[in-house]
């Protein structure tokens, strides 16, 4: 069985993005979902590009291309979604952020894990 | 009615990305589109991104090695056969690199902007002919900054035309499989493939052992030159041995340049050499005056010299030939 491999954090939040977007996941959306996770940080459309060539070459996200649509100027729309060795790949960085996660908490708190809890889930909001 | 992109600027974006994803790129760019300003930050900041991947996933490391050995070992061949002294002098060797990595560079933008699924018979020798084309370029601002850095043009055109056939050759027998079209494969591209240690095929072994064992050869043999060569003195310290009667014998090379080559014996055994102008009937008097012992050789004649250079067309059409008879038959 192949392996998933680690991914890094940047794969992490575009996996994140197409599995959050399911049926709508293409280059604009993908692109403005992981503008919405990292705010206020900002990521060019070239790396979220290079991101997925790198993704599928895993074989974690496959593609396929749509109809070409008129708002695109008669161009198609390549679209994502999510391997079944992307979705187990997703699953264990969340396992491990979760890990990382109650560490950090342990030693600093139920209190301040509630409190960056709450402001974490505010600015994705 | 939601704005679009300028005609003039969507044509020069589509030029830029490589066919494979230039459909979706383009259609995200123009959804995409608030202003020319906009748009034309978006493409320089995406184009680099779009042709780097292509690169990383159309690249094959084997082939590649392949091309870079022939590459090199072409111009080192060129510029051994016709000037062994330019191989003696200092940062040659790295000279004769550069229009060969130029040409590699080129290899590799015509892999990342060839369209997936179209692959004509003459797409190799196409590939092959721009890329010596964009060798010969590199010359120019090498020209322009120092004639010292450029490689002389009998190199690069012999050191070209040799390329030209080994790497027509090198890609008609390693074709792109039709795979790599989007560059995915199931188990990730080619070049990491091959960095992750799968096996090569056998021919890309040989031919890559063979290379390396030419290049090797070639640069153990101009050592081993450069280490026995006699020494060289001046035409006026060489005309002063003649006439004291130190030199016993010489050997005249043919004329290169208007000037020939001399080696000449002393008395006591010792060997020198030394660069006879065209006219040196002087130096010829005067050795006949002390019964020095002449010996003039002629150049071998254009046939023998063409040998290896009709070897290789020999070895490349037949190449040609073959590809041309094992091409699927499209009409019954």
């Amino acid at each position: 069985m192949a392996s998933s491999g680690s991914l890094g954090q940047f794969e992490q939040l575009v996996l994140t993005a197409i599995l959050t977007l399911r049926e709508d996941a293409y280059g604009v959306t993908i692109h403005g979902k992981i503008g919405e996770l990292i705010h206020p940080k900002t990521v060019s459309l070239g790396a979220v590009y290079i991101t997925l060539d790198r993704l599928e070459d895993k074989g974690l996200v496959a593609s396929r291309l749509s109809d070409p649509t008129p708002e695109r100027g008669g161009r198609s729309k390549r679209f994502y979604r999510l391997q079944a060795l992307g979705e187990r790949a997703l699953q264990e960085s969340a396992v491990r952020a979760k890990r990382i996660w109650d560490g950090i908490a342990e030693v600093w708190g139920k209190e301040w894990a509630k409190e960056w809890g709450k402001r974490g889930g505010k600015e994705v909001g | 009615m939601q704005p679009a992109p300028p005609k003039t600027l969507e044509a020069i974006a589509g030029l830029l990305l490589p066919p494979a994803c230039r459909e979706d790129i383009l259609g995200d760019l123009h959804e995409r589109y608030t202003s020319p300003g906009q748009y034309v930050v978006e493409i320089a900041s995406t184009v680099p991104h779009a042709i780097l991947s292509r690169i990383r996933r159309t690249a094959d490391l084997e082939v590649l090695l392949m091309e870079a050995l022939v590459l090199y070992s072409s111009f080192l061949a060129a510029a051994w056969y016709l000037d062994p002294r330019f191989l003696m002098t200092n940062w040659q060797l790295f000279r004769l690199s550069i229009p060969a990595a130029v040409a590699l560079g080129a290899l590799m933008l015509a892999d990342a902007y060839a369209i997936p699924g179209k692959r004509p018979t003459l797409q190799p020798i196409r590939e092959a002919a721009l890329s010596i084309a964009f060798a010969f370029l590199s010359q120019v601002p090498l020209l322009a900054v120092s004639r010292g850095l450029a490689v002389s043009r009998w190199i690069m055109l012999s050191g070209g035309g040799i390329s030209l056939l080994l790497i027509s050759t090198v890609r008609m027998l390693f074709p792109q499989p039709a795979e790599r079209s989007r560059g995915v494969t199931a188990n990730g591209p080619l070049i990491l493939r091959t960095l992750k240690g799968e096996p090569m095929n056998l021919s890309a072994k040989l031919f890559m052992i063979c290379a390396a064992l030419i290049c090797i050869a070639v640069a153990g043999w101009t050592a081993f030159q450069n280490q026995h060569r006699p020494a060289k003195v001046n035409y006026s310290a060489f005309l002063q041995q003649v006439e004291s009667g130190k030199v016993a014998s010489v050997i005249i090379g043919p004329a290169n340049s208007g000037a020939s080559q001399l080696t000449g014996t002393l008395k006591d055994g010792a060997t020198e050499r030394t660069v006879l102008p065209s006219e040196y009937s002087d130096a010829l008097a005067a050795m006949q005056d002390k019964l020095v012992d002449i010996e003039i050789r002629e150049s071998s004649s254009l046939l023998m010299n063409s040998v290896p250079f009709l070897l290789l067309l020999g070895i490349w059409f037949f190449m040609m030939m073959r590809q041309l008879q094992n091409r699927p038959r499209t009409r019954s």
